[in-house]
């Protein structure tokens, strides 16, 4: 039996045939739907739904994953569910739209970018974050228009992308980004200007390791000396003994960050650039008599305290921006936290678990730092914010500065905090 | 005087409590530590992990906002937000002996036994891979 072409060609495609399948097995994992009844499919993809909008927070991101490695079926029900518009995506939840790009559906990805665009969608950053992990060629454009975005996690998405798209003619948008208000965003940038080859950008890395700036007590600098030691060790392929859990003080510590800057100075090639204030890290320590967290997710997040000693406005976290106020100012917003929070007798906490949220810290005249919590879902709550709240969230907006300004922590502050305070709670 | 010497007493007896091996050695773990390591699912935990796995342990965090009311364990996170957090290593669920959940924003310092490693719900996702048995809240 002589060799025939045709059957040559077969061998061949079915080999290809075979080995697509089989690294495709692998990707799919135990969720592949081959073999399955339409039946069964289908009540795993709505069970599957429900857990990642519903289920608890540490399931919900693998139900979405388990989504997603359903393929086809799954990006036919949640694109049925979104809508031509996105307008389902609102309900689908964060867990799901982070998965969407995943299908690799144009259709789909076309949904993504649009309900990028609506400022009011809840879910931009997961948005974000899936169309970056897939970016696809011709989305530079896009992605650079992201980089300005008021959402901070829509900038570190784009960051992401453009690294993937190796956009390195965007080097100066993204160097931009190293004065950025949140200090993830900086470091995201410091590291792709690195992978680029700007090995100056470090810099700001290794300043974060020396951060030890806190929220009243949330440990935020502490949490960016973890996230700048991951990346330098990334970067530079050596921790050098730091430990992120000790204060930069430490003996040990010490040694590691000289050993650190040297190595990130030899990579920079003896260019060692100034920091903007932003990105330094704080030497003063004030203290915090009043605070505001406030967290939408369409209008952004704010962290504002009010320091009695000083007549203080802190704005921002790290290095934060501090605004003079009126001498007794202070004294008197104490005394109007005082007498509102009062008539809340025990209650500290308001709403239903989300991603919105709006905490009123006080730290009394005893000394003791009393929290008072508002959260909420995607959908408006029309009174969520107790009365007594309410007068002293307007009372604290009234001292904000509403100038525009250079600095965008400071920018039309009073405006932009407004509108997520009432983006969470209400109208005020 | 008498109380300074009393507090001496019960340092030294809880001394020798603890070298006699009657009473624990208590840990105290940063949530910052636990929340940072690198972990993936199938991935091993690391050894300092590990090696706190029956132990006593104390940590300090926040009820994660979306804790139900009158439950016998809650998700403990490093903020009161919660909100970001997607990550297994980002949550150690607190189980509670004796009582129930009451919501509150403050700020818990916990002590009880750690356990590490994945525990899967009957649908074979990970639920938690830090747990903490307390006494009561």
């Amino acid at each position: 039996m002589g060799w025939r072409p045709a059957a040559g060609w077969f061998l061949v495609f079915s080999f290809l045939a075979l080995t697509a399948g089989m690294a495709r097995g692998s990707a799919l994992s135990s969720e592949e739907p081959q073999g399955q009844s339409r039946d069964a499919i289908a009540a795993k993809i709505e069970k599957y739904l429900k857990l990642a909008r519903t289920g608890r927070a540490a399931v919900r991101p693998q139900a979405a994953r388990r989504l997603s490695q359903l393929g086809a079926p799954a990006a036919a029900r949640i694109a049925s569910l979104a809508g031509a518009q996105g307008q389902g995506l609102v309900d689908l939840g964060p867990h799901v739209v982070e998965i969407v790009a995943d299908f690799g559906e144009a259709e789909l990805r076309g949904v993504l970018w649009r309900v990028l665009l609506d400022l009011d969608f809840p879910w931009r950053g997961p948005a974000a974050r899936s169309l970056a992990r897939t970016a696809e060629e011709g989305e530079v454009q896009r992605f650079a228009a992201c980089l300005g975005d008021h959402i901070w996690q829509v900038r570190h998405a784009a960051l992401d992308g453009l690294q993937l798209l190796d956009a390195r003619d965007l080097q100066d948008e993204v160097r931009a980004l190293l004065r950025d208000c949140d200090g993830s965003v900086r470091r995201a940038a410091a590291a792709l200007l690195d992978a680029w080859g700007d090995g100056a950008a470090l810099r700001f890395l290794v300043e974060d390791l020396k951060r030890e700036d806190r929220y009243f007590r949330l440990p935020l600098g502490a949490q960016a000396r973890f996230d700048a030691a991951r990346i330098l060790k990334q970067r530079l392929g050596d921790d050098f003994g730091f430990d992120p859990g000790l204060a930069p003080g430490e003996a040990a510590n010490r040694e590691a960050l000289q050993a650190i800057e040297v190595a990130a100075r030899k990579r920079a090639q003896g260019r060692w650039p100034a920091l903007p204030a932003i990105a330094r890290a704080a030497t003063n320590r004030i203290g915090n008599t009043i605070g505001l967290e406030l967290r939408s997710c369409r209008r952004g997040e704010f962290y504002l305290r009010w320091n009695e000693a000083q007549d203080l406005l802190i704005v921002g976290t790290g290095n934060a921006a501090l605004v003079p106020l009126e001498s007794g100012l202070v004294a008197r917003l104490k005394a109007a936290c005082e007498e509102h929070l009062a008539a809340l007798g025990e209650t500290r906490f308001w709403g239903a678990s989300g991603c919105d949220l709006e905490q009123f810290r006080f730290v009394d005249s005893a000394g003791e730092l009393r929290a008072y919590l508002l959260t909420k879902g995607q959908k408006s709550v029309g009174d969520l914010r107790p009365l007594a709240l309410d007068r002293l969230a307007r009372l604290l907006l009234e001292s904000l500065p509403d100038a525009p300004s250079a600095d965008p922590r400071l920018d039309r502050l009073k405006s932009r905090a407004r509108a997520a305070l009432e983006a969470v709670g209400g109208d005020l | 005087m008498v109380k300074t010497q009393l507090l001496h007493a019960c340092g030294l007896l809880g001394l020798v409590l603890c070298s006699s091996g009657l009473a624990p050695e208590v840990h105290e773990v940063s949530m910052l530590r636990l929340n940072n390591i690198e972990f993936e699912v199938g991935d091993e935990l690391p050894d300092w992990v590990l090696a706190l796995d029956g132990e006593t342990v104390q940590l300090s965090g926040y009820m994660q906002s979306e804790t139900l009311e009158g439950e016998s364990w809650f998700d403990l996170t490093n903020d009161s937000c919660g909100c970001g957090t997607s990550k297994l290593q980002h949550f150690v669920r607190v189980i509670i002996e004796d009582g129930t959940t009451t919501f509150t924003p403050s700020e818990l310092e916990l002590e009880g036994v750690f356990s590490a490693g994945e525990e899967f719900d009957e649908d074979e996702f990970i639920e938690s891979i830090f747990r903490l048995t307390i006494d009561s809240l």
